[in-house]
């Protein structure tokens, strides 16, 4: 063990350790970057990474093509290759009308709000150990990505950009306790902050606190982005599924239930410029 | 096979297997949970390595692992690399400086490995941050999560084992 200590295998071992223990915590101290090496293999690994998605896609749309075609075979032998030659162009049919649909939500955002600039980007990777239900897409710095850029589909807000890379950013969800911003209800225009719990997020749920004793919220409710901070208004939060009243001060809070499937995410569009935007979250928790 | 040959055969089935498991755990293909409990395959695949090879594979490997995960993580970016590098090497010298190579010896390594993984990411993440956690976290999600990742790690004793003996 002695030996060991004082050999040069173990000198230069902990000159690796160090370095790569400056580097890390000097990025991790800057803060809203990810650490060189991590961006770099990123990048790398990106590829990879959509490849298991697209394994794991082919695989659900493989069991649904062979449930479907069992059915047919079963009632239309004699239709069988007509039936295939159909199947061909339905896929592509459908396929082109899931895009359509897909962009035709976001050009009605678009129509609503002309200074928003879109970036679109795939879900690469869900982090199982982000009980925040944290993940990564495909687009970075080089697709004009910035710190803290909302992050959107077409059913609602999915969180921020925590860390830019080259070609991979991360994203906050709207579950998570570090994402602090204003909100209010659309119906009411009651108005409150919006921030996770851990015990919520678990449920897949959110918080919308401060709200007055006074006010009229009431489950149902759809709750909105009040445009403080880094998002713009109007963005569609979730719906209100509970009232309660907060233990610790005299006013309300409610549960919120997104609007966005996190499980379900695949493709998701980043807001990269809008006017008021903003270049940092409210405030701490 | 010669022992050149041996090691070649040894890193490029380790490389995949490091791939292999990546992908499976963050693309959502298969993360192997149970409950609430979601075993970090990672770690026992590290750890097997640290104990059976030598320290220039432990070190690429634990720092491999820990770059690949960072650019996966939502978390800060430098916590893996640093916790694998770290921790493969403290536990690749436990294992040949003080204990045996045998399957006990390595799971009590596997399950401190996987306890300071997952409670300095409690610690760092949560407990530092002044994010407040009741004690389901711990009851429903932390503790089965420990356990059931070092469980994962007899698997890869065993895959290591034979592959050292070819």
């Amino acid at each position: 063990m002695r030996f060991f200590l004082r050999s040069k295998e173990f000198k230069k071992i902990i000159a690796i350790v160090l370095v790569v223990i400056a580097v890390s915590v000097t990025a991790g101290v800057i803060g809203g970057f990810m650490a060189p090496q991590a961006s770099v293999l990123g990048a790398v690994a990106a590829p990879f990474q959509k490849l298991g998605n697209t394994i794991v896609q082919s695989f659900s749309e493989m069991s649904a093509n062979f449930n479907s075609a069992a059915k047919l075979n079963a009632e239309n032998d004699k239709l069988k290759t007509e039936i295939d030659a159909l199947r061909g162009q339905l896929v592509d049919y459908q396929s082109a009308l899931t895009d359509n649909e897909f962009y035709k939500e976001y050009l009605e955002i678009k129509d609503i709000n002309p200074d928003f600039k879109f970036c679109p980007a795939l879900v690469t990777t869900k982090d199982p150990d982000d009980v925040f239900g944290g993940l990564t897409v495909d687009a970075g710095s080089l697709q004009g990505v910035s710190l803290f850029d909302p992050v959107i589909t077409d059913s609602g807000l999915v969180g921020y950009i925590s860390q830019v890379g080259v070609s991979t950013s991360k994203v906050t969800t709207l579950l998570s306790t570090s994402l602090v911003c204003g909100a209010y209800d659309s119906r009411t225009n009651d108005a409150g902050a919006l921030s996770g719990t851990v015990e919520l997020a678990a449920e897949g749920k959110t918080r919308f606190y401060n709200l007055p004793r006074t006010c009229s919220v009431a489950i149902g409710d759809i709750v909105v982005t009040s445009g403080s901070g880094i998002f713009p208004d109007k963005l569609i939060i979730g719906t209100i599924d509970n009232i309660s009243h907060d233990p610790l001060s005299s006013s309300l809070y409610a549960t919120i239930t997104p609007a966005v499937n996190f499980d379900e995410l695949k493709n998701v569009m980043i807001i990269t410029s809008f006017s008021g935007q903003g270049n940092e979250l409210i405030g701490e928790k | 096979m010669n022992n050149k040959k041996r090691r070649f055969v040894c890193a490029f089935v380790n490389i995949i297997l490091i791939f292999l498991v990546f992908i499976l755990r963050y693309s959502g293909l298969c993360t192997f949970k149970i409950g609430e409990a979601v075993p970090n395959l990672l770690i026992p695949l590290a750890l097997s390595i640290s104990v059976f090879y030598s320290n220039t594979a432990f070190l690429s490997a634990g720092l491999f692992i820990g770059i690949l995960m960072d650019s996966a993580v939502t978390e800060a970016s430098f916590f893996n690399s640093v916790y694998f590098v770290v921790g493969c090497s403290l536990c690749s010298v436990l294992a040949t400086r003080l204990l045996n190579r045998n399957l006990k010896a390595a799971m009590c390594l596997s399950l401190l490995m996987s306890f300071c993984y997952f409670f300095l990411r409690y610690l760092i993440f949560f407990a530092f941050k002044g994010v407040a956690v009741n004690y389901e976290y711990f009851v429903v999600y932390l503790i089965p999560s420990v356990v059931y990742t070092a469980v994962w790690f007899i698997p890869f004793y065993f895959l290591q084992k034979k592959l050292t003996e070819i």
